[in-house]
């Protein structure tokens, strides 16, 4: 049972405050240290974001403006302000064709946290039955762990083989691609070992003993500290997750799977020609990236360390 | 001698599962390690290096086949029309001639695995393209190694130094405690960001910025790799220092007047360390070789190691068809496979 006392802790007013002003001040620091990087670089205007009242700086005779990473920054600067004016109220620029970037970054979102959290799901549900099943020897050694080397494969060998066989078989290519993420590249080992180290570890305190013994369901008082531990593990998960997601987008070349990553690679590595266009696309992908994965991993700790034992006093 | 063949058993042993072991574990060990071997001695079997074409002919032996080969006569391409009574009948510049089938030559390539029909220097065959595969793989293999080299380099170094750094020089001031919260928030923005956006932000930045060639730009990002991979060898480190810096046998070491350094690295590091610092090296090392697959599929232009190879991976291409694709494919995952398990030794050593 979550004791009444551990929630007024997680929903604290002035624990709240203060890891929502760190949240906000580390995003203010990466964000402008990843804005300067990126108006560095070469470019038609001083300006990399598509806003009208920034592009009006471009010179005429069609040379690439260089800026300097010291002697610029009120330049750097100004143009931040002004793209995080724009920001916070959900304007990201155009593009070549008039449609705000807006509309592509909020659907590429959705779609990467859709994916992002059906494959957390799959992941912890696969681990918890493989958990399970490891429970007898037998089956550890002969069906647990032969299936969970398969996630030694690269997520585009498994994502490869499934996609052929998927349509063979009937069934949907996106489950497929799903399947793939959690075995890919070491997802569902890691995620697996992982739990199951942690639960071992919980399960072999000294109260939960104390309660078996005595004849009380264990999971009844080790639930907060499961669901602290499961917490963090699955936020931690989530980057590789995530990564294996990227892969996946572009070996799909953006046809079923298409959220921010494959945005990402589809600008960034390619390096189009118009890239003054191109690299707010890139900039603005990886802020909402990073702005997402910051503020998860954060709640996560906050949460972690009320729901720890230790925390109640 | 003893000593290493009781380390060699501890870690087969270390692997639970028996089926893992026999099928798995063992195989994937001595294919990494005779490719490794066959790598460092650069193809001995071989005199042809990677994308060297192999553009000899060799005789016709048994039969003509009309449909398919296209033959040599006298270094000059001919098609065969018909072969009756011992001779076949060819069409060349000079006009129809009848020759022995003997006297014909035919393009080896692709020369198939393990075959020794044409040349035995080939031992894991030819492309459609006439380039030796093994030499391909070989120096696939050295461009990882060096790749995964780099990547240890900035991987140890930033990880070793700043847990020391953090953990065994603190003090109570508040310009270094403002220091290591800097830098302990920085770990965690590395470690909550996944490192493949990393990796393409600094393909863009490092595309843009320097002047170095493909070959080093490559090195450059996997250098930044360990960089920002360094948070969990990290956090590890100073876990173990922050548990052994108030043991009697550090105190007892400082009055003995031996210096920090002696006391971080011939006591903690060389003591109690080595097993985490395995572990992390073994996991780095596998995470470099998936990044390095990860970046031939994502289809930069200036990555040349191994995961090169398997960036065909939908169609048989001119230059790698599928019996191809399968070797490598095994041959990385030896690599992945050997030194997974090599982790999970190091895990347990870790934990005694």
């Amino acid at each position: 049972m979550i004791e009444k006392k551990i929630i007024n802790n997680i929903f604290e007013c002035r624990s709240i405050a203060k890891l929502l002003f760190k949240i906000l001040l580390l995003i203010l620091i990466i964000t402008y240290s990843l804005y300067t990087l990126f108006s560095l670089i070469p470019k038609k205007s001083q300006n990399f974001t598509s806003y009208e009242s920034c592009t009006s700086q471009t010179l005429v005779d069609n040379e690439n403006v260089t800026l300097n990473i010291i002697l610029d920054q009120p330049i750097i600067f100004t143009n931040y302000l002004s793209w995080l004016s724009h920001s916070v109220i959900g304007d990201f620029g155009e593009n070549a064709m008039g449609i705000p970037n807006s509309i592509q970054l909020l659907s590429k979102t959705l779609v990467s946290l859709k994916m992002v959290a059906i494959g957390l799901i799959l992941a912890f549900m696969l681990s918890t039955l493989l958990i399970m099943l490891s429970r007898i020897i037998l089956l550890k050694h002969y069906f647990v762990e032969p299936i969970l080397s398969l996630s030694l494969f690269h997520v585009v060998f498994i994502s490869s083989f499934l996609f052929t066989f998927s349509e063979q078989i009937g069934v949907s290519r996106v489950f497929a691609g799903y399947i793939a993420i959690v075995f890919g590249s070491g997802a569902l080992m890691d995620y697996y070992s992982i739990l199951n180290d942690e639960v071992r570890k919980i399960f072999s305190k000294d109260y939960l003993i104390f309660a078996k013994i005595s004849g009380y369901n264990r999971f009844v008082f080790s639930i907060t500290e499961l669901l602290g531990k499961m917490i963090v593990i699955s936020v931690s998960r989530i980057p590789i997750l995530f990564s294996g997601l990227i892969l996946l987008e572009v070996y799909d070349s953006g046809r079923e799977f298409s959220g921010l990553g494959y945005l990402i690679h589809k600008y960034a590595i390619r390096q189009d020609t118009n890239q003054s266009l191109h690299l707010d696309l890139v900039f603005n992908a990886s802020i909402i990236i990073i702005i997402i994965m910051v503020f998860l991993f954060y709640i996560s700790e906050h949460l972690y360390k009320n729901l720890s034992p230790r925390s109640i006093k | 001698m003893k000593n290493i063949y009781k380390v060699i058993a501890r870690f087969f042993m270390s692997v639970e599962s028996p089926l893992m072991r026999v099928v798995i574990v063992i195989p994937a060990m001595l294919i990494a390690s005779l490719i490794f071997i066959i790598s460092i001695f650069n193809n001995p079997f071989s005199d042809f290096s990677n994308g060297e074409i192999i553009d000899y002919l060799v005789p016709v032996k048994g039969k003509v086949d009309l449909s398919k080969d296209i033959y040599y006569y006298k270094q000059e391409s001919v098609e065969v029309k018909s072969e009756a009574f011992g001779q076949v009948e060819i069409e060349t510049w000079d006009g129809i001639l009848y020759v022995n089938p003997t006297e014909l030559e035919k393009d080896p390539h692709p020369m198939p695995c393990f075959s020794t029909a044409f040349d035995s220097r080939f031992v894991l065959g030819t492309t459609q393209g006439g380039i030796d595969f093994l030499s391909t793989i070989t120096d696939g293999i050295l461009v990882s190694f060096k790749l995964i080299f780099v990547t240890l380099f900035s991987f140890l170094l930033l990880g070793i130094s700043i847990s020391i750094v953090t953990e065994y020089f603190n003090t109570k001031s508040i310009v270094f405690k403002s220091i290591i919260i800097i830098f302990s928030n920085i770990q965690k923005v590395l470690e909550a960001i996944p490192i493949l956006i990393w990796v393409l932000l600094s393909i863009i930045f490092v595309g843009y910025f320097s002047d170095v060639n493909d070959e080093q730009k490559q090195l450059v990002i996997f250098f930044l790799f360990g960089i920002f991979s360094s948070p969990a060898l990290s956090k590890l480190i100073s876990a173990k220092i922050i548990e052994l810096k108030d043991e009697d046998f550090v105190y007892a070491l400082k009055l003995s007047g031996i210096s920090n350094f002696r006391i971080i690295f011939y006591h903690i590091i060389r003591y109690f360390c080595i097993p985490i610092i395995l572990l992390q090296s073994c996991y780095i090392i596998i995470q470099t070789l998936f990044l390095d697959i990860s970046l031939a599929v994502m289809g930069l232009p200036f990555n040349r190691g191994l995961g090169v190879l398997t960036k065909h991976l939908e169609e048989s291409s001119y230059y790698l068809d599928r019996r191809f694709l399968v070797i490598t494919i095994i041959i990385e995952l030896s690599f992945i496979v050997s030194f997974y398990y090599a982790a999970k030794y190091f895990e347990s050593r870790s934990k005694t």
